[in-house]
């Protein structure tokens, strides 16, 4: 009875109160199959936590740092080419940025624009031209991404400027 | 990291300040490197995985929120991206990982040691090895755990007890 008790204990050991602790260590002294279990249990627990993370040096955390930092200030230059032609729109031009050419990552991105399209701001011209800005270049999920708050609320009130209340 | 200091680095990293956030990323990369570690099982998948941990809060640092704490919250990025890159994996059949047979010698050299005991975290499915890793190497309390997996405590309990039963099976002819 009492040694079910103590094998539910030792399940969730390390895991258990001061109080499972205390019978615990008052019914291991006396019953030898319990004692076993226990012994056992810390063992495998000593193995498992001997298992370490394969180290990293300091020299491969300065390529991981390089590496990151390239990746963050693509991310910034693609962010401003973004921002720039939604400012583009606020002029009432719309400049439909195609072929944006981040090609691999080891090289420099730059952004070409190698078509404009002025478009007069009816709602759905304007609508449209904003989806095929959203569908160029980068997937549309990366590219909302891009956008910060501050970028989302310029590119929602250049819409309402232009669009609004007609 | 002072909560305070690190609560400043957060401010400047969201307006954009890359120095601020490196200096996260330097307090932060080992530990996110180890959880991924243990839940991938490769030195440079790991690697690979923090650095999209990190490039990914930084791209969305503004979304995090400043009364929670950011290593929970990098924690929640690299738990959704390892998830992401071990459903892309092909699962590879851990029974085919050597296993030397236990010899008389007490002490267990570092190697064989991470051959055991990898194949036996690796064996997990993957719920069960998330929450031996957070809790057991990674010293998570389980309402923290509850908090960035959305489960229940006591459901994280049972995977977690059940979790270190199937070690202790698969390692008690080790030991
Ligand atoms: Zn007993």
């Amino acid at each position: 009875m009492l040694c079910e008790r103590i094998s539910e204990i030792i399940y969730r050991y390390p895991d258990i109160t001061d109080d499972e602790m205390l019978l615990l260590e008052k019914h291991i002294a006396e019953c030898e199959t319990c004692r076993d279990a226990l012994e056992e249990k810390k063992r495998v627990l000593e193995l498992a936590s001997a298992y370490r993370p394969e180290p990293v040096d300091e020299m491969e955390w300065a390529y991981f740092q390089d590496a990151l930092n390239r990746r963050i200030d693509s991310l910034t230059r693609r962010k401003s080419a973004v921002l720039h032609a939604l400012l583009a729109v606020e002029t009432g031009i719309l400049v439909l940025a195609f072929g944006v050419f981040i090609s691999s990552k080891n090289r420099t991105p730059s952004v070409e624009v190698t078509s404009k399209e002025v478009a007069s701001c009816e709602e759905d011209e304007f609508g449209e031209a904003l989806i095929k800005y959203a569908e160029s270049s980068f997937p549309l999920e990366e590219r909302l991404a891009l956008l910060d708050e501050y970028e989302l609320s310029l590119l929602a009130e250049s819409i309402e400027k232009r669009c609004g209340g007609e | 990291m002072e909560k305070g200091v690190e609560d400043r680095l957060v401010e400047l990293a969201r307006k954009g300040d890359k120095v601020a956030f490196s200096k996260l990323v330097t307090t932060y990369r080992e530990k996110i490197y180890n959880f991924c570690f243990y839940l991938v099982s490769d030195k440079s998948d790991a690697l690979d995985i923090t650095q999209d941990v990190f490039f990914n809060a930084y791209r969305s640092i503004k979304r995090f929120k400043a009364n929670s704490s950011f290593y929970t919250w990098l924690l929640s990025i690299a738990r959704n991206r390892s998830a992401d890159f071990l459903r892309r994996r092909k699962p590879e059949n851990i029974e085919d990982i050597p296993l030397s047979q236990p010899d008389n010698t007490q002490s267990v050299d570092d190697n064989r040691t991470r051959l055991l005991v990898r194949a036996s975290v690796d064996s997990l499915p993957a719920k069960y090895r998330e929450v031996l890793v957070m809790r057991f190497y990674g010293g998570l309390k389980f309402a923290e755990i509850s908090e960035l997996t959305g489960e229940n405590i006591n459901t994280l309990k049972t995977r977690f007890y059940t979790a270190l039963e199937h070690l202790r099976k698969r390692l008690r002819r080790y030991v």
